[in-house]
């Protein structure tokens, strides 16, 4: 593991004040690295997003405790902690620009969010934009800018979103499913825009019922149940060889829905491959071989 | 789930007490101790008693037994008046909604001509031209009344219409009445009884208020606007005969709008288990 | 117009003590347009209304529609009041009580709001009047046309409008603050003024502007109700004047008058909120 993880989790238990919902949860998370948490609904994934990120009253934090940045968070008041998290970590949602307002420009909203951080500085606003939404590939920032969340498609939304994190130079990204309400081409691109991230050192964490996507971008897979961890390893050895019955009846699961053929779940290659395009065939195979490798 | 059990222990409250008030109106005549319309010259603007114990107002009719009766028109012209416009509107709106095309576009423009009108302001020019009586004052209240329920039927039938279990029955050979009865109507009833609880209250003041302007329910028939409109010039004497009738209206309106509120509370917190 | 009991020209007669005979009642009636069919009188009046000519009364036989205007200035002076009054308490409020959800404030505002909203307008007039002017003698009894003759039956009007208006408005704030864009706003630590002001309310906005251009309909019919008990001179106190005196061509007026206030600025209303919500303008 990292010797100097971003994130830390030790033991952590949480829940909305009847019961904890997740509980026992430990895992470290390195600078730009990629752990996908995997699980099916209800497994505890969000209120494990939510407890991290610790801005909300709910869910409650009953148990361990949570090492972010070198801070302890336990041991801040929830204001410093609120602050924290604000300024270090990025939350993606599911809902492609749930997290803007349908209504107010885009341009006005990453003003105010930079302005509440003290670190908005109007001079250099615009060439910083220009920089970013480059990066992530999307053109005619100005235009972006000028647009309303609701006049804009999904993947384009949640670009837009990523590409604020990269504003805000946070160093963790929380995002909940950030590719299941996109379509196999955009998700593509989403995906390949969360692994090209990583090279600034930005940690991810990356709560998803999409095997293929976890396959894809993760260093690290953690399949949750019940509120807990049940298994948690290097991507492709779990996906190779998982231990535990739980993991290994989640993968078995995931090639059928995606209409591929059973045996080929021995090859991790394949395995990913089908699962990102939902089609059969080696070439979507090398393709993916060749996006995962070659960074743009 | 504690939500649940209290907002079901809420809503049978106020079922309890607007049941009660119902009662009470039904019975008016057995229940009332003196003869509501008997003027009494000894008696006039009498103070509270044993007897009266609301008092006299200044004709010595006994304030108390005039409440009373008062709830009977107040309370059925008000429910009476709610059930008839939610039944017509509930049927044009769906008629409206089921059929579309022309039919809709006729039903829909005179809501949408209703609409124009400001709903008192119709209530009393009517009301005015018709001349007193409590069925023209509940003629004047429901002239644009049942637009609200036609509106929102219309918009539920709509939105249902598209639904794999309409189209179930449909090709299992359903007539359309069966189809509106059986399938859509206990689908919408919700919102639509809701705003029937809310614009009960809303009914009972528009037609309290015509009473009280004199364009409604006319004396010597006890309602309690019009009693506040005939004791309100002897208030500084006989305060008693406005501040009942006046807080009869009062809570009335209140079980009435609470109800409306704890039916839609108790519907919310259903759905969203 | 015939359905309804009582006639006109004989009202008139009586009011102006001429001693009615079948002759004068006639000639009266005549004089009135009252001979003519109830159909051939309605179209008159309709083409006529459509080019803004609303008849002469029957009692003084002035111009309708300078009557209405007249009236109309008083009854603007008392709506803008108690629209204002009503506005200026309740906006704070029902912010304050939707960010601070089941606090002491919202709790108490809730109470009072929903008592409120069951206080017929009538009643809230008599017991201000019996308050004010009865008891500690503060006010006239007869609104003058004045600042101090404004404010009872502004309360009155006032009152359970802005109880109305907590609870909508509330409800409105109340649905905003519970969307995932104030969450989104909250995690990446946009200050709680930024998200409220600008963002929260700027939407509820919308729906709010709504309410309030539809509780002019509320006005304009209260206005009857309370401009009658203060006899202040708008628009309700001339038709209620005109509803006793029979003279019908006042009372139509009224009602194709008050409507057109009211649809003219539900249409402003419209156009405001396709300025606040540019999905509108697009639909």
């Amino acid at each position: 593991m990292n010797s100097n993880p971003i994130l830390s989790l030790e033991g952590l238990c949480a829940g909305y004040g009847n019961g904890d919902v997740i509980s026992d949860i430990s895992f470290s998370l390195g600078r730009g690295e990629a752990l996908c948490v995997v699980g099916q609904s209800g497994c505890g994934k969000s209120t494990l997003l939510k407890s991290i990120l610790g801005v909300f009253d709910l869910p409650k934090i009953t148990g361990g405790d949570i090492v972010f940045d070198s801070q302890r968070l336990s041991e801040l008041s929830p204001r410093q902690r609120a602050r924290l998290s604000s300024s270090g970590m990025g939350l993606i949602f599911q809902t492609p620009g749930a997290a803007f307002n349908p209504i107010r420009s885009y341009k006005k909203q990453f003003i105010e969010t930079l302005k509440s951080r003290g670190t908005y500085d109007k001079s250099t606003f615009l060439p910083l934009i220009r920089d970013v939404f480059a990066r992530l590939g999307l053109e005619r920032y100005e235009r972006i800018l000028a647009s309303c969340p609701y006049e804009m498609s999904g993947g384009m939304n949640q670009r837009i979103a990523l590409a604020l994190v990269m504003l805000m130079q946070q160093k963790l990204l929380l995002a909940d499913e950030p590719t299941s309400a996109l379509d196999a081409a955009t998700r593509r691109t989403v995906a390949d825009e969360l692994i090209s991230m990583r090279s600034d050192g930005l940690a991810q964490l990356i709560v998803t019922h999409d095997l293929a996507l976890a396959a894809y971008i993760a260093d690290r897979i953690a399949v949750m149940h019940r509120g807990r961890i049940v298994e948690l390893a290097p991507a492709r050895e779990l996906l190779d060889a998982p231990l535990h019955p739980y993991t290994r009846a989640l993968l078995k699961t995931a090639p059928r829905l995606g209409g591929a053929l059973p045996t080929a779940a021995a090859d991790t290659e394949v395995y990913s491959g089908q699962l990102i395009e939902c089609s059969p065939g080696h070439y979507i195979l090398k393709e993916v071989q060749h996006g995962r490798h070659t960074e743009r | 789930m504690l939500a649940r059990k209290r907002s079901r222990q809420r809503l049978i409250l106020f079922l309890i007490l607007a049941a009660a008030l119902m009662l009470i109106g039904l019975l008016a005549p057995l229940i009332v101790p003196n003869d509501p319309n008997a003027t009494n010259a000894a008696h006039m603007n009498a103070s509270p008693d044993t007897e009266h114990i609301f008092g006299t107002d200044r004709y010595g009719r006994c304030v108390f037994s005039r409440v009373i009766m008062g709830a009977r028109t107040s309370i059925f012209s008000a429910v009476i008046l709610v059930a008839s416009t939610f039944a017509l509107g509930t049927a044009l709106g769906m008629i409206a909604g089921w059929y579309g095309g022309a039919v809709d576009s006729v039903i829909m423009r005179i809501v949408d001509i209703m609409l124009a009108f400001p709903q008192m302001v119709l209530a009393v020019a009517v009301a005015g031209i018709l001349g007193g009586g409590m069925i023209n004052a509940m003629l004047a209240m429901g002239l644009s009344g049942w637009t609200l329920y036609a509106r929102l039927a219309r918009a539920q039938v709509i939105a249902m219409k598209k639904e794999p279990f309409i189209s179930a029955a449909r090709l299992s050979g359903c007539s359309d009445t069966k189809i509106m009865l059986h399938y859509l109507l206990p689908c919408m009833l919700g919102p639509l009884v809701v705003n029937a609880a809310t614009q009960l209250g809303v009914m009972m003041i528009g037609i309290a208020g015509l009473s009280f302007l004199g364009i409604g329910v006319t004396e010597p028939h006890a309602e309690w606007g019009s009693m506040i409109n005939q004791s309100r010039a002897y208030m500084q004497i006989a305060p008693w005969a406005t501040l009942a009738p006046a807080g009869a209206t009062v809570i009335t309106v209140m079980v009435f709008n609470c109800l409306g509120d704890c039916l839609r509370d108790y519907l919310d917190v259903e759905a969203a288990k | 117009m015939y359905i309804s009991p009582g006639d006109p020209a004989l009202k008139k007669l009586n009011a102006q003590g001429i001693s009615v005979s079948e002759e004068t009642l006639e000639a009266a009636r005549e004089e009135m347009g009252l001979n003519r069919p109830f159909l051939v009188r309605y179209a008159d009046w309709l083409g006529n209304a459509l080019t803004g000519d609303l008849g002469t009364s029957y009692k003084d036989g002035l111009p309708v529609a300078g009557k209405l205007v007249h009236a109309l200035r008083y009854t603007l002076i008392l709506s803008a009041g108690s629209l204002a009054v009503s506005l200026i308490v309740a906006l704070p409020l029902s912010v304050i009580s939707a960010v601070k959800k089941d606090g002491l404030v919202d709790n108490l505002v809730r109470v009072l709001s929903f008592i409120g909203n069951s206080l017929p307008n009538f009643l809230i007039s008599v017991l201000l009047m019996y308050f004010f002017c009865v008891k500690t003698r503060l006010l006239p009894v007869i609104a003058e046309e004045n600042f101090k003759g404004l404010i009872m039956p502004c309360l009155a009007l006032a009152i359970p409008m802005c109880s109305r208006f907590i609870r909508q408005f509330r409800a409105e704030i109340l649905e905003q603050l519970g969307r995932d864009y104030v969450f989104g706003a909250r995690a990446r630590g946009v200050k709680s003024s930024t998200i409220l002001f600008k963002n929260v309310l700027h939407n509820a906005m919308i729906p709010i502007i709504t309410i309030i251009a539809l509780s002019v309909g509320t006005l304009l019919g209260g206005s009857v109700v309370v401009e009658t008990i203060f006899r202040w001179p708008g628009l309700g106190k001339l038709v209620m004047d005109s509803i006793t005196a029979r003279d019908y061509p006042v009372i139509q007026g009224f009602v194709i008058f008050s409507s057109s206030v009211y649809v003219l600025i539900n249409l402003a209303a419209d156009i405001c909120y396709r300025r606040l919500d540019p999905r509108v303008g697009e639909m």
